[in-house]
Formats: C-alpha cells, sequence, structure tokens
C-alpha cells in the first residue's frame, strides 16, 4: 500500500542526491545547474504529494510557479555560464581562484 | 467570493512593473546619444512610485488578491525607504556606469526588475508571492552582477551567487512543502492560525521545515556560517553593483525574515529563537573579526555586513515588538550608512582606476576634506561611536536582548564584538586624516554625487541627534502588525 | 498492486539515474541521465493524480529546460577532460551531508508524533476522490487565473526578466559579421541600383 511517506522518501533521496551533487561536482559547473534542477524537482515532489493527501490545489498552483521560475533560472544560469566561458575559455570550478572564498 | 480583486492597494507595483515595460521600449527606440532618456525615466519612477505609496499609506492593515498582498504600515514604509535608497544608488553609480559601458537601458530595466520583487516581498502575505518576489530579485541581480564587460572577476561572482542563491532557494522551498504539508495553506496568517489550532499533532514537521527556512533566510541575509558568498560577491561585482547589492535588498531581507518568522511562524518561536541566537552570535564573531585583517575595502565592508546582519538577528530573537521594532530601526539606518560607504568608493573611482583598497582613502582630507568628513560620520556610525546614529540603533537592540528576552550575557557579547569592530572602522578615519594620499590624481565628483553625499551625510548625523523621527515610526509599523 | 509496482519500478530508474548524473563527467551524459530522471518523475506525479503538471515537467522541462543546457554544451564545444583525480576534497562532505540530510528527512518522516500519521493509513487511491468528469487542468486554470493572478502577474515579469538577461549577457555584436538592414533594403530605389546608359547605336565599320 503506498503511503505519503513514500513519495516524501522519495523527494528526501533526490533532494540528498541533489545537494551532494553541488558539493561533489566542482568539476563542471553544467551538472552544478543540473544538480540545482534536481532539487527542485524534489521540492515539486514533496509539493505534489502533500497536494494530493491534503485534497487541496494549492500545492500544484506552487509547483507551477516553481516549474516557470526554474525555467527562467536556467535561462539565466546558461547566459552567465556563457559570458563565463567567452572570458575564461573554461568552466572548471576549480579554476575559479581569482575570489578567494 | 468577488472575482475582480481590489487593485488599488497594489497601484505601486502596477505603476513600477508598466514603467519597466515603458523604459524598455523607449531605450529600444532612442539612439545612444540620449542614453540619459532611461536613466531619468528610472529616477521618475522611484520618485511616482514614492509618490503613490505615501498617498496610499493607511494605518490598517488591507489584504487583497485571495490573501495574497498585504498593505500595512510597515510595507509602506520599507517599501518608501527601498525608493529612496536606490534613487541614491543610482545617483552615485552614474559616473561609475558611463565609465564602465554599463550605461544601458537594459541596466535600468533589470533594476527597477529587482525593485518591483522587493515590493512583492515586502507586500507579500503566502508563501508564493514571497517567493516569486525574491526570486525576481535575486535573478535581477545575478545578471546586473555579469553585464559588466572588462573585469574578469564580474562573471566569476555572478556564478558563484548564482549556484549558492538557488541552492538556498531549493532549501527555502522545501521547508516551506513541509510547512505545507503539516498546515495544508500557503497563506502566512492561516499558518499562524492553523498552527495554534493543532500544533501538538504537527510538531516535528513543522520544526523540520522551519530549520530548512531559517537556512535559506540566513544564505540570503549573509548570516555565518552561510555568508561564503557574500565578501565574494561584493568584491567580485563591478562596484556601482555592489553599493546596490549592499543596501536596498537588505530592507527586503529582513521584511522576508519577519514576515516568515513572525506573521506566520511567530508560535514556534521557541524553536527558532535558538538557531537565531547561535546564528547572531557566529555573525557578530566572524565579521567584525575577519573585517580587521582586510585589505580590500569592498571585502571589509561585507564583512562588515556580515557583523551587522549578527545585529539585526538580535533584535528578532528576542520576540517582542520592541525588539522587532529595534530590529527594522537598525536595518534601515545601516541601509542609509551602507549607500554612504559605498558611495564614498565610487565617490573615489576614475577613469581607468577603481577604488579597491583601504590605501586609497589615504590624505582624503586634503584631497576634499568635506567629503573625509562625510566619510569620517560613516565610519563613526557603522561603528556605533556615540551620538551617531548606528549608535542608537545599537543600543536599541542591545536594550530589547536584556530587557525582554533576558538574556544579559548575549548583550555582553554583542558589545565586545562591536568593541573589536570599532577598530577597523577608525583605521580607515587614520587613513583618511593622518597619512598621505598615494593617489594625487584629481578627483572628478559630479554635482548631484556631491549633493547626495552631502544630503545623505546630514541625514546620519541629524537622525543621530533626533533619532526618535525614525524610531516612533518603526514602533508605529509593528505594533500594527502585531495587532 | 499496479499502483505499488509502478512506485517502485520508476522511483528507481529517477534515483538511479540522479546518482548516474552526478556521477558522469561528461556533461551531455549527465543532462540525458537527468532527462530519465525528469521522465521517471513524471510518471510518478501522475501516479499522484497531477496530470497537467506531469505533462507540463516533460513538455517544459524535458523539451525545453534540458534541450537548453544541451545547445549551451554544444555551442561552448567543451573537451571533456580528465580522467585523473576523481572526485575533489569535498567528496566527503558532500557525501556527509546528504547522508545526514537523507537520514534526518526519514527519521522525521517516521516519527509517531511528527504528524505523519494522520495521513499514513491513508492509501493512495481513496486519498483525493473526484467526481466524474473532473478536470485537473480546468481546476488550476480556473484558481491560476482568478486567486492566484497576482502571482501569475509576477511570474509573467520573472520571464521578461529572463530574456532582458539572457538577451543583453550573451549578446554581442561583432565587427566581421555581415548584416542584414532592413531599414536601407526597404528604402532602396531601383534608381540606385541600375543605371541605365544610353550607349549610342555603333555602326560597324
Amino acid at each position: 500500500m503506498l503511503t505519503l511517506t513514500h513519495f516524501l522518501v522519495l523527494a528526501g533521496l533526490l533532494m540528498s542526491i541533489g545537494l551532494a551533487g553541488i558539493f561533489i561536482n566542482r568539476k563542471n559547473i553544467i551538472i552544478l545547474l543540473m544538480c540545482v534542477e534536481l532539487i527542485l524537482l524534489a521540492v515539486n515532489l514533496n509539493f505534489i504529494a502533500f497536494s494530493h493527501y491534503l485534497g487541496n490545489v494549492e500545492g500544484q498552483i506552487f509547483v507551477f510557479f516553481i516549474l516557470t521560475v526554474a525555467a527562467a533560472e536556467a535561462a539565466i544560469g546558461l547566459a552567465i555560464l556563457v559570458v563565463l566561458f567567452r572570458r575564461r575559455q573554461s568552466i572548471n570550478v576549480d579554476e575559479l581562484d581569482s575570489l578567494k572564498g | 467570493m468577488s472575482v475582480t480583486p481590489d487593485l488599488l492597494p497594489a497601484t505601486a507595483e502596477i505603476f513600477v512593473l508598466i514603467m519597466t515595460c515603458i523604459i524598455l521600449v523607449v531605450d529600444t527606440f532612442t539612439p545612444e546619444k540620449y542614453r540619459a532618456s532611461s536613466y531619468i525615466l528610472t529616477q521618475g519612477t522611484l520618485l511616482g512610485a514614492l509618490l503613490i505609496t505615501i498617498g496610499l499609506y493607511t494605518e490598517q492593515s488591507i489584504v487583497t488578491f485571495h490573501n495574497t498582498f498585504i498593505l500595512d504600515p510597515l510595507a509602506s514604509m520599507l517599501k518608501g525607504i527601498i525608493y529612496i535608497v536606490v534613487f541614491a544608488v543610482l545617483i552615485y553609480s552614474k559616473h561609475f556606469l558611463q565609465q564602465h559601458k554599463m550605461f544601458k537601458g537594459e541596466y535600468f530595466v533589470l533594476m527597477l526588475a529587482s525593485v518591483l520583487g522587493m515590493m512583492v516581498m515586502v507586500s507579500a502575505y503566502s508563501f508564493v508571492t514571497l517567493y516569486l518576489g525574491l526570486e525576481l530579485l535575486s535573478l535581477s541581480l545575478y545578471a546586473m552582477i555579469a553585464m559588466q564587460d572588462q573585469a574578469k572577476s564580474a562573471p566569476e561572482a555572478a556564478m558563484k551567487y548564482f549556484v549558492l542563491g538557488a541552492m538556498a532557494s531549493g532549501l527555502l522551498l522545501y521547508g516551506m512543502s513541509m510547512i505545507y504539508g503539516a498546515t495544508g495553506t500557503l497563506h502566512l496568517a492561516e499558518i499562524q492560525t492553523n498552527i495554534l489550532d493543532k500544533f501538538e499533532t504537527h510538531s516535528l514537521l513543522l520544526s523540520f521545515g522551519l530549520v530548512f527556512i531559517i537556512v535559506a533566510v540566513a544564505f540570503k541575509l549573509g548570516a555565518v556560517p552561510f555568508h561564503m558568498w557574500v565578501p565574494d560577491v561584493y568584491h567580485g561585482a563591478p562596484t556601482a553593483v555592489t553599493i546596490f547589492i549592499g543596501s536596498a535588498p537588505k530592507i527586503a531581507a529582513f521584511a522576508m525574515l519577519f514576515r516568515l518568522l513572525v506573521d506566520g511562524l511567530e508560535s514556534l518561536h521557541t524553536s527558532w529563537q535558538d538557531i537565531l541566537i547561535i546564528l547572531a552570535i557566529l555573525s557578530m564573531a566572524v565579521g567584525n573579526i575577519i573585517a580587521i585583517a582586510q585589505t580590500n575595502i569592498k571585502r571589509m565592508l561585507a564583512y562588515s555586513t556580515v557583523a551587522h546582519v549578527g545585529f539585526i538577528l538580535l533584535g528578532i530573537l528576542s520576540v517582542s515588538q520592541s525588539g522587532y521594532s529595534a530590529s527594522m530601526f537598525y536595518t534601515i539606518t545601516y541601509t542609509i550608512m551602507a549607500v554612504g560607504g559605498f558611495g564614498m568608493v565610487l565617490l573615489l573611482s576614475h577613469k581607468g582606476f577603481d577604488a579597491e583598497r583601504i590605501s586609497d582613502f589615504k590624505g582624503l582630507s586634503t584631497r576634499a576634506p568635506w567629503f573625509a568628513v562625510m566619510m569620517m560620520i560613516f565610519m563613526f556610525s557603522m561603528a556605533g561611536v556615540p551620538p551617531f546614529l548606528g549608535f542608537w540603533a545599537k543600543l536599541l537592540v542591545l536594550k530589547a536582548v536584556v530587557v525582554e528576552a533576558d538574556m544579559v550575557w548575549l548583550a555582553a557579547i554583542a558589545v565586545f564584538f562591536s568593541i573589536i569592530g570599532i577598530f577597523y572602522y577608525l583605521r580607515i578615519i587614520k587613513f583618511m586624516f593622518f597619512d598621505k594620499a598615494e593617489d594625487s590624481e584629481h578627483l572628478t565628483i559630479t554635482q548631484g554625487m556631491a549633493v547626495t553625499m552631502s544630503i545623505n551625510g546630514v541625514v546620519v548625523l541629524l537622525l543621530g541627534l533626533y533619532p526618535g523621527i525614525l524610531l516612533t515610526y518603526c514602533v508605529q509599523a509593528i505594533t500594527h502588525v502585531i495587532q | 498492486m499496479t499502483e505499488a509496482i509502478i512506485f517502485y519500478l520508476f522511483s528507481t530508474v529517477a534515483v538511479v539515474s540522479a546518482l548516474m548524473m552526478i556521477s558522469v563527467r561528461n556533461p551531455v551524459r549527465a543532462a540525458f541521465y537527468l532527462v530519465l530522471s525528469f521522465f521517471a518523475s513524471a510518471i510518478i506525479w501522475l501516479l499522484l493524480q497531477a496530470e497537467f503538471l506531469a505533462i507540463v515537467l516533460v513538455l517544459v522541462y524535458v523539451g525545453a529546460v534540458m534541450v537548453l543546457f544541451l545547445f549551451v554544451v554544444m555551442m561552448l564545444d567543451l573537451n571533456i577532460v580528465e580522467k585523473e583525480s576523481g572526485f575533489t576534497r569535498y567528496f566527503p562532505i558532500g557525501i556527509m551531508l546528504a547522508a545526514i540530510t537523507f537520514f534526518s528527512i526519514y527519521y522525521v518522516l517516521g516519527q509517531k508524533e511528527s504528524g505523519m500519521d494522520v495521513f499514513q493509513s491513508q492509501p493512495l487511491s481513496t486519498a483525493a476522490s473526484h467526481v466524474e468528469g473532473y478536470s485537473n487542468t480546468k481546476e488550476l486554470g480556473k484558481l491560476l487565473y482568478s486567486e492566484y493572478v497576482y502571482a501569475f502577474e509576477i511570474a509573467a515579469m520573472l520571464l521578461l526578466v529572463a530574456i532582458v538577461a539572457a538577451i543583453s549577457l550573451t549578446y554581442r555584436r561583432r565587427p566581421k559579421t555581415r548584416h542584414q538592414n532592413p531599414d536601407l533594403q526597404v528604402s532602396a530605389r531601383h534608381e540606385d541600383r541600375i543605371r541605365i546608359v544610353k550607349i549610342p547605336v555603333e555602326e560597324r565599320k
């Protein structure tokens, strides 16, 4: 029998994988951007699962907006990536060292 | 249920939105040499929005758009401050923008879009609008940082800000989804009542969501240990963008913190108070100590921001009306001082040279004595030396912590770290008045910049002498929200 | 029973492909793994009766956003590099952080007093029952254009900002490329193009 917990645990798994990806993948910024998308996917799954079990459509509305924002975010992130690449001919995070954190 | 929502309370937002679109079109069809028209239109928009917001000021809370929008004295006041601050920011940065080929219509459109994002955040009364306003603000900021043509560090700073900011948004949403699951609603007011109704059964899920939300807000505010992006972004961004990031968005971040923790989740204050105490202590410690070691003025001001954020959190965590209003007072005064401080950095920059090192301030008293005095006022005020404005802000927050929250030890820690902080502010004053100038180039100070800087300095001085003027408004605004 | 099979099958696909995405080196492969993960998630959303959003996920995400990612990868012409050194020094921190996050989520959901027990007994199929002729799309559309019209407008503004930002960041006028100038093309007159020269007829001698 499938309960809400099943879906939330799945979302939690996807969320942790996305977070781990951001820390692990210091090699390639494009994959970093994909990890952000994965985190948003997990959040969306959470909202949809709650929305279904609460019988409340508002959660799905929020997901609709998150999808819109994520698309805009991806466009701007990739635009910055293109600018960065033109400037440095590389998108290796390790080489981003002119600013010391 | 009426189908058409009441549009009147949102007139300011609608006006800014329409003007943004108009500027976008006007800029496309004006030739290069009339580029200033977009600048003038942008300033006009800010003034117009200010007039509308003042005209709409009411002492009640008006909720419209089916509980997703609120107009209360707090929102009106914060919006007004945002317009004024951004207006000053634009005057300070005009010269810099022209020299760095950033004086373009897109820049102003993005700036107005971020102002709109801040307005939406300040007036948000539901998770949906809060999140959308936040994203509108951040997306415009990411793009503004990366817009500069020459600097190598700008796209890098933009990328860092982007990845960390997007991650923080993800965490914020995850927290919001947990709270939604527990309370079954996205509206802040309903969340508050639902929590009070069934607090017992939902506690763990709620506090779990709360932790994610606080982590995300700490990221956006730049509180330690989530402050890594602040110095890098302040340093890497073009100075004209740094002054913007360092000022108005702090007000919006305060509004977000207030709406989420106080308007929405105040009944969970026992859970969030402890987390905020840790964040505040760490921020004050790390900010003040690391700022001493900086040689770059932008990095130094960045760490000083981190320290000030610690104080803003202190006011909120005292969970009382006077604490909230002290925190609001602190945020507003900090913004006014920060605009002045970064404005001075812009004032020292001239063609082909960006003032970045603290030593660039050496001998300013001989090169431009009036402005050296202004900078001295800002620095004394930030350090919290009486009777300047910053002193009253710190005093009010500390009073709230001692009287309302009964945490004398916390106030003692705060005082200790702000005394350490005085050192690096005084160093700049020493450089300005007692050291010889390294750079003999004549300063080109435009008239608008000189006038604005003078007004800015005088405001800090006068508000320091009569802090009651601003404080009464802050107290009023908060009292209306709480009741 | 069928639902359980579908759930476990596609959640495995989603998780495994997400893991593959963060561990492969080649960005094109990573993008395809993410697409697979999106597809599997869309099917899980269908199980939760969010039909409209499941379709939007496939159309907008797989159809547009991921294609954008692939475009950028191709455009930048990245050379896929270095097999050396595996992951970076952040590897242990990343794994630890993920594990802590996951287990705290797992712990919270497993607790009796977390409030989850309200839902615990509810099976999927009876959680939300709809009358015949119910349309998820219609329901969302109604809300979107009435209660959430303000948010809807802000979202529109966000997309405008994305357009302005993306164009102003990446557009550059290259001096060497040849442009068309429609204004000149339209205003050209045939007198400017063809000159009719009268050549007097010469008689062959």
